[in-house]
């Protein structure tokens, strides 16, 4: 007997009992389902927090130095000076690093339009675009030109834009005022693109905004390195250290988005992970359900198994058949819970997307997937294997009596 | 000429109890290609021990056959399923069909333990079904059908693959006077056409015993010439 036939007997037999099939799949179906939505979402999930991080810091990689306690420091708090920022966009760029230095002014309230939020101004420099990947819903980004003449221009952020509840578009042109002076008038010439997290504030040119800051009080200096992972924490150590020997007196703060995304991403593996066993023993209760069903099978159809042997089936195609049925059950099972599952994740990306505005991405991890389906077949199987085993051992004229 | 069936000294008990008890004792039999036989005997003499034997179903305890020039006792399981498979065809007093097939898969049904020629064998299921009546039943499940109709399904799938020998178990003994008289025919006809040698189990002596070439009885485990053999 050829394994097309006992796929055939499989099926036929499948189909003759609809409702015993159905419901067997059904447990299988359930696990898969589960471990599709799970997997799926958590994939999702993954990639919507690490794509929210990388808009709202730019670059995942990038760690952000800072002056950290000055209070022994006799002039006081103050910011990184423009010797120590020289010293450091040296070192960087010795060391290869991507950099830049941005000037980030404590809260203040803002307003665009007609509209007042709190927000940040954040004064960048030329070498922004080193670290820093802005994607644009609407305008443009600020220029090289821009920087260099101190043009009274801004970007705003995704994180403001959503704050504003307002249209990308209907930004450009709109002015927007960081304080009384005429001098803190910007004009919005882009807006990025919308983001759950981040600095709500306005990026403006290094320049223009200094002057401000030097008339009204000191801004915090930020120094950008983009570099990521385990090198980040040697690369931030190094230049610690080497600061440190440079300016005694004075001590680097590492602040950036990776450990951040890191720790996010570890705390949403573990959680998909936790969720992946529930539904894993979903599974496996889905597979009990098929050797149960099976067993059942076997005792109700010992007459048939007694025909097939009087016309010539050998143990071995008993075997087969049954088999054939159960990895049948479970490979239905387990396509149809990834399709449903997958249905599920659509629809509620889609929710997510229109009825709340959340700019998700689905992730479909289609090895995941099919490797759940793999492994289901592969439950299938060893749950049909004893009772497999018993039809394919049972009294040919027993059975035959049976009826 | 070779034999097509030949039984020496055969011999089956089974236990019950601490003992064995004898079911069938020091049979001989020699059955020729192309021929019929019954095989009469009161209930729990043996009959069907003989049959499953015969259809390579059951081992005897002692003695020798040989089905088709071959000696089954030196054969495994799977070589005697093939040769059940290809030598044998059977018909049940019960039908066997099976109940998720219609009638046509049913007929066809020993296509799936038989290598190649599928095509040839599905358009001789539906030659068999049109020899027996029922070529406008092809589809019907087993369950719609009467018993004398059940009995035809089972004719065709036993004869589907030519067998030279055919065991029949009672094959009317679940039927009615004219039904059983109609389906006698049919097997008697389509075991003509097809060339099998069949052995006919049956109580009914007076419906079988003229058809046949030969009868046997079978009392106690011992097979003897019916008295009065027929023809």
């Amino acid at each position: 007997m050829t394994r097309l036939v006992s796929l055939r007997g499989a099926a036929l037999q499948l189909r003759a009992n609809p409702a015993r099939s159905s419901l067997t799949a059904f447990g299988v179906l359930i696990g898969v389902w589960l471990v599709t939505i799970i997997v799926t979402l958590g994939a999702t999930a993954q990639g919507f927090v690490a794509d929210e991080t990388h808009r709202s810091f730019g670059l995942s990689g990038v760690a952000a130095l800072t002056l950290g306690d000055t209070a022994g420091d006799p002039e006081g708090p103050r910011a990184l000076t423009a010797r120590e920022l020289n010293w450091l966009r040296r070192r960087a760029t010795e060391l290869g690093l991507p950099h830049a230095a941005e000037v980030t002014l404590a809260q203040t309230s803002l307003r665009l339009g007609d509209q007042v939020e709190f927000g940040s101004v954040v004064a960048v420099t030329d070498d922004i675009g080193a670290v820093r990947d802005f994607r644009l819903v609407a305008g443009r980004a600020l220029t090289h030109s821009d920087i260099s003449n101190n043009r009274r221009v801004a970007v705003v952020s995704g994180a403001l834009l959503r704050r504003l509840k307002v249209t990308p578009e209907s930004l450009l042109g709109a002015s927007a005022r960081s304080g009384p002076e005429p001098s803190d008038i910007y004009s919005v010439v882009g807006v990025l693109v919308p983001s759950l997290t981040g600095d709500n504030g306005l990026y403006v040119p290094n320049g223009s905004e200094a002057r401000r800051a030097q008339r009204d009080r000191p801004g915090e200096v930020e120094f950008l390195v983009n570099t990521s992972g385990a090198e980040q924490a040697a690369v931030v150590a190094l230049l610690q250290n080497e600061f440190a020997t440079a300016f005694p007196d004075r001590s680097l703060v590492a602040a950036g988005a990776d450990p951040a995304a890191r720790e996010v991403a570890r705390l949403s593996n573990a959680f998909v992970a936790v969720l992946a066993l529930l539904a894993a023993a979903a599974l496996v209760v889905g597979t009990l359900a098929i050797a149960s069903v099976m067993s059942i099978s076997v005792r109700q159809r010992e007459s048939e198994v007694g025909i097939r042997r009087a016309f010539g089936a050998r143990a071995s195609d008993i075997y087969k058949l049954f088999l054939a049925e159960a990895s049948f059950l479970a490979f239905t099972g387990g396509v149809c819970g990834v399709y449903l599952g997958l249905l599920v994740v659509v629809t509620a990306t889609r929710v997510a997307r229109i009825a709340f505005d959340v700019p998700i991405q689905l992730v479909i991890p289609a090895t995941v997937l099919w490797t759940a389906v793999v492994i289901t077949v592969a439950l299938g199987v060893v749950a049909g294997l004893l009772p497999a085993r018993t039809a394919a051992r049972l009294d040919v004229i027993a059975a035959l009596r049976d009826e | 000429m070779t034999a097509l069936v030949r039984l020496v000294g055969l011999s089956r008990s089974v236990p019950d109890g601490y003992v064995l008890r004898p079911i069938l004792r020091d049979v001989d039999l020699r059955l020729d290609y192309r021929t019929s036989v019954l095989i009469s005997g009161p209930s729990g003499s043996g009959k069907s021990t003989l049959l499953n034997i015969l259809g390579l179903l059951d081992r005897p305890s002692a003695g020798s056959y040989w089905l088709d020039g071959v000696d089954v006792a030196a054969l495994n399981d799977d070589e005697r399923s093939e040769l059940r498979g290809g030598v044998v065809g059977f018909v049940f007093q019960h039908f066997h069909l099976l109940p998720t097939l219609s009638v046509l898969e049913n007929v066809l049904m020993p296509s799936d333990y038989t290598v190649g020629r599928q095509s040839a064998l599905r358009d001789r299921a539906e030659d068999l079904l049109a020899i027996v009546g029922l070529a406008d039943r092809f589809e019907s499940k087993p369950m719609f059908l009467s018993g004398g109709e059940q009995q035809r399904v089972a004719i065709a799938r036993a004869l589907l693959r030519e067998p030279k020998l055919l065991l029949a178990d009672e094959p009317t003994g679940a039927l009615d006077g004219a039904t059983a008289e109609e389906v006698r025919g049919l097997l008697m006809a389509a075991v003509q056409e097809v060339g099998s040698t069949a052995v006919l189990v049956s109580h009914d002596v007076a419906r079988y015993g003229p058809v046949v070439d030969r009868h046997f009885t079978l009392v106690d485990g011992r097979l003897t010439p019916a008295e009065g053999v027929p023809r």
